[in-house]
């Protein structure tokens, strides 16, 4: 199989099929990416259509110096927070909006719940936790645990040293805790 | 080993990026203190929490729509209209555009043709009245016999009846 590299070398020579294979490629993963900053699954379609027509017309500029995944995501990055801004929040939610709206039940998934609602709250809950972490945490965490990148590629996504990601993503971490709370388990036997 | 260092290894620990020794005192610590042990755990939980929100499976067909896109966008279709149609007016451009008209107007009075400067003269002048005479004492025999023919046609008839 053509590494990314070679197809966009292809395609910088006017080879448009090779395009196509990139974009077939890294489609999916790129709208599951801004997924997880829209939480819309058509504005993700559209905004991933939009990297890649950014990409496109910068083909014939471009020269393989870092990855090309990296190159995407961060694209994709900027346009997310563009967009987001410049949308601007349609919905005001705190954390003790989140909280109030989970109420204190303990645990989430009774047996007989309905798994679809519950599926959807999960869903809902996890964005807004996220939607409040500062941008670079969101980001660290987003590409960490839902693209599975390694500290050294999302350091170059956002510029940064694979130290501050680690940062990022610990703090994050922290942060997520304390949102998710009424998600996680109670307490267990002290053992290891 | 102290919670605050434990903190900053947790993320390493997790992922399985700590030595064997560092291992060994980390599982240490947690073994003896309940609060890092709970914050260790939630940690854990929280993580695998995300794994919750599933990825989605796009609906669009990217391919078709993206080269529709492109080839609605393609700059190499834009013709000299489309140019002018987005065409504006900037300072720049207006000082540029001054700049390139006093241009042209000096370049065409220094390389003017020599011919278009020339007056006339007093020669030219004599040499007009005596066509007009020759065209006054022309008679149609004479034009006849010179092969003379134009636009005096009328100056030799009058001439003709004049004598």
């Amino acid at each position: 199989m053509e590494s990314d590299i070679e197809l966009m070398m292809r395609a910088k020579s006017g080879d448009d099929s090779a395009f196509t294979d990139l974009m077939r490629r890294h489609y999916k993963g790129l709208v599951n990416y801004i997924y997880r900053f829209t939480n819309n699954r058509e504005t993700s379609e559209d905004l991933a259509q939009e990297v890649f027509l950014r990409v496109y017309r910068s083909v014939k500029t471009y020269t393989p110096q870092a990855k090309f995944s990296t190159w995407l995501y961060k694209i994709a990055t900027n346009l997310c927070f563009t967009n987001l801004k410049a949308k601007g929040r349609e919905q005001n939610f705190s954390l003790d909006e989140m909280q109030e709206n989970i109420g204190d039940f303990k645990d989430p998934r009774p047996e007989n719940a309905d798994h679809v609602v519950y599926r959807k709250e999960i869903k809902e809950t996890i964005f807004k936790a996220l939607e409040c972490l500062p941008e670079k945490e969101r980001v660290s965490i987003i590409l960490c645990k839902y693209e599975e990148l390694p500290y050294e590629e999302v350091a170059d996504v956002l510029g940064c040293t694979v130290g501050a990601v680690k940062t990022y993503v610990y703090r994050g971490r922290m942060k997520l805790i304390d949102k998710l709370k009424p998600y996680l388990k109670g307490e267990e036997d002290h053992e290891l | 080993m102290s919670c605050k260092e434990l903190k900053e290894l947790m993320l390493e620990y997790t992922v399985g990026n700590l030595g064997q020794s560092e291992k060994l005192r980390v599982e240490s610590h947690l073994g003896e203190c309940k609060e890092c042990y709970r914050f260790f755990r939630q940690s854990n939980q929280v993580w695998d929490l995300l794994d919750e929100w599933d990825v989605i499976e796009p609906k669009k067909d990217i391919v078709t729509n993206f080269w529709q896109r492109v080839s609605e966008e393609d700059p190499k279709g834009r013709g000299i209209f489309d140019f002018f149609k987005n065409f504006k007016l900037s300072w720049s451009r207006t000082i540029a555009l001054a700049v390139i008209l006093i241009i042209s107007v000096i370049s065409f009075n220094v390389f003017e043709p020599e011919q278009t400067r020339v007056v006339f003269s007093e020669s030219d002048k004599a040499d007009e009245e005596l066509l007009i005479e020759l065209d006054k004492a022309v008679s149609r025999e004479t034009a006849r016999g010179l092969s003379i023919y134009g636009p005096w046609e009328d100056e030799i008839e009058k001439n003709d009846k004049g004598g």
